[in-house]
């Protein structure tokens, strides 16, 4: 088993935001435990504060309360063992492809030339299927190419973690599906922690180890799922059968919560008139 | 498909002759149909004789020289102190409400208002003329620069420090490359009201230069070196102004916005 220890261990966690009005309840009493080497999704509607919790574990979100730890220590700012996508390109258009992969080498701490780096980033490059891009500026590339390298660059900097914040979320599906492959190939090579903030179903059931479902809004855990699936897993995947059975499981449950919470949000907004 | 529109694109680069042409046309109009008076409108066709002899007789070229001097001397100071300001106060919110109040205030003076001070202060030479131009420059580059360090994209700061840049490379590594394209088109918006502030504090006191020219020309009613002038002025401009877009260019080949004209 690679399952040893945890690699993030949430209490009770809350976030508050504040606001003119009345103040938002984005995420309460979140509990879930992260092994290392396993691979997390958070899956939920969208707007359902699934984004704040992960945005929590990278650091960029205080907690309003509750207890979050990373390999045992609590987040106070951005860990170098974190690493981070995001839904929109943040990869850097002033760069060329391989500039970016390697910006974040630069913080690790190991004090390495510029040649070193550039050798480094050229490899996370051919990991995503960009080598014949190297050069090329950020704005040129796709949107799916634009995600690789920010994957790439996530990667290149050799996290313990890995934190996707819908990475996929704005690529169209046909994409979207072949992206999946491109990060399953990558998720099945390596022994890291990953934790993924998904809506889309399939990309859970694809990619995950565990499914944490999610609430809407304030987010909190609805159910847990073992992905049964065996190891390692390819597009193939998709075919099984128990694959259609547990997505109509999720996708049944997920709906009656959506339908209920709409229900009662039509509803408020009806008295409250 | 980029063939095909650059081709296009070819086709339409010379459109911009045409209100060149208009304008000629209205003139020579005026000129001989209307027949205004050439004390007040001179004759176009006399234009290339008196350029002619503006640059063989009268060295305009040293009264040019003086002028452009000038301008880049006190621009460039402008430049260097606005430029770090500028990105300070859009990236920290303290600075910003520390200083945005003064130079809003400074900045609504009209910059002709300072020329009788500076020249009671420092008299009618080259660096009067620079402080007018950098007090015109200066404030409203602050503003400028300030306003593109904060269009920078907030999730780049977010990606940038995930990946373990610390916070002075927040601003050396990110905002300042992603602003610079902003920035530099400041400068070159602001380089042109450098040469109005010039030309008016040259027309109120100077012994050179080519606002001096100007007013030189106007005491002796040499009406057709005042129209040269001012088209030798519009020419300057026009022609900074082309280096610099093709600069722009150069740098920036990943700018998107010029990439969509």
């Amino acid at each position: 088993m690679k399952i040893q220890k945890q690699a993030v261990r949430i209490r009770k966690l809350v976030k508050i935001f504040p606001s003119h009005t009345e103040p938002v309840i984005a995420v309460q009493e979140f509990n879930i435990d992260i092994s290392k080497g396993e691979v997390a999704i958070i899956l939920g509607p969208s707007g359902c504060g699934k984004s704040t919790v992960i945005r929590m574990i990278a650091g960029l979100e205080k907690p309003t309360s509750g207890i979050l730890l990373v390999n045992d220590k609590s987040v106070e700012k951005p860990l170098l063992e974190c690493s981070m996508v995001f839904q929109s390109y943040t990869s850097f258009p002033w760069l060329s492809v391989i500039e970016n992969i390697a910006f974040g080498l630069r913080y690790t701490g190991k004090n390495s030339s510029l040649r070193e780096r550039k050798e480094k980033a050229k490899h996370y490059a051919k990991l995503v299927g960009l080598e014949e891009f190297e050069d090329n500026y950020i704005n040129t590339l796709s949107g799916g190419m634009k995600q690789r390298v920010a994957i790439a660059s996530a990667l290149a900097t050799d996290p313990e973690i890995l934190l996707m914040d819908e990475p996929f979320g704005a690529l169209d599906s046909q994409t979207r599906m072949v992206m999946q492959e491109h990060l399953l190939k990558i998720v099945e090579e390596t022994d890291k922690t990953v934790i993924l903030v998904t809506h889309d179903i399939e990309e859970a059931l694809l990619l995950g180890d565990r499914i944490y479902i999610c609430t809407a809004r304030p987010a909190r855990i609805l159910e847990e799922i073992d992905v049964p699936f065996p190891h390692p897993r390819t597009a193939k995947t998709r075919n099984l059968k128990g694959f259609f059975d547990l997505k109509h499981v999720i996708f049944n449950l997920l709906r009656d919560h959506v339908t209920a919470k709409e229900l009662e949000q039509a509803y408020l907004n009806r008295r409250s008139r | 498909m980029k063939e095909y529109e650059s081709h296009k694109n070819k086709r339409k680069r010379y459109w911009g002759i045409l209100p060149f042409v208009g304008v000629s046309f209205l003139w020579l109009f005026m000129e001989h149909v209307i027949k205004v008076p050439p004390i007040f409108l001179p004759p176009l066709e006399d234009m290339p004789i008196i350029l002619w002899h503006m640059f063989t007789q009268e060295n305009i070229l040293s009264d040019l020289g003086v002028s452009i001097y000038r301008v880049l001397l006190g621009f460039f100071i402008a430049v260097l102190i606005s430029t770090p300001l500028g990105i300070l106060m859009g990236y920290s919110k303290k600075m910003s409400r520390l200083f945005d109040p003064i130079i809003g205030f400074i900045r609504y003076m009209p910059v002709p208002v300072f020329i009788p001070l500076t020249i009671l202060w420092f008299g009618s030479g080259n660096s009067q003329k620079m402080i007018i131009i950098f007090l015109g420059a200066f404030f409203q580059l602050v503003l400028m620069v300030e306003d593109a360090a904060k269009s920078v994209r907030k999730d780049f700061y977010e990606a940038a420090t995930m990946l373990g840049a610390p916070k002075h490379d927040l601003v050396l590594r990110v905002l300042w490359p992603a602003a610079l394209p902003q920035i530099f088109d400041s400068y070159r918006i602001c380089i042109g009201w450098a040469w109005t502030y010039l030309v008016v504090a040259e027309i109120v006191g100077a012994t050179t230069g080519i606002g001096y020219y100007v007013i030189k020309a106007q005491r002796y009613l040499l009406v057709p070196q005042i129209f040269a002038a001012m088209v030798l002025i519009g020419l300057l401009g026009m022609f900074t102004d082309i280096f610099l877009t093709w600069i722009h260019k150069r740098l920036f080949p990943w700018d998107e916005k010029q990439e969509k004209e």
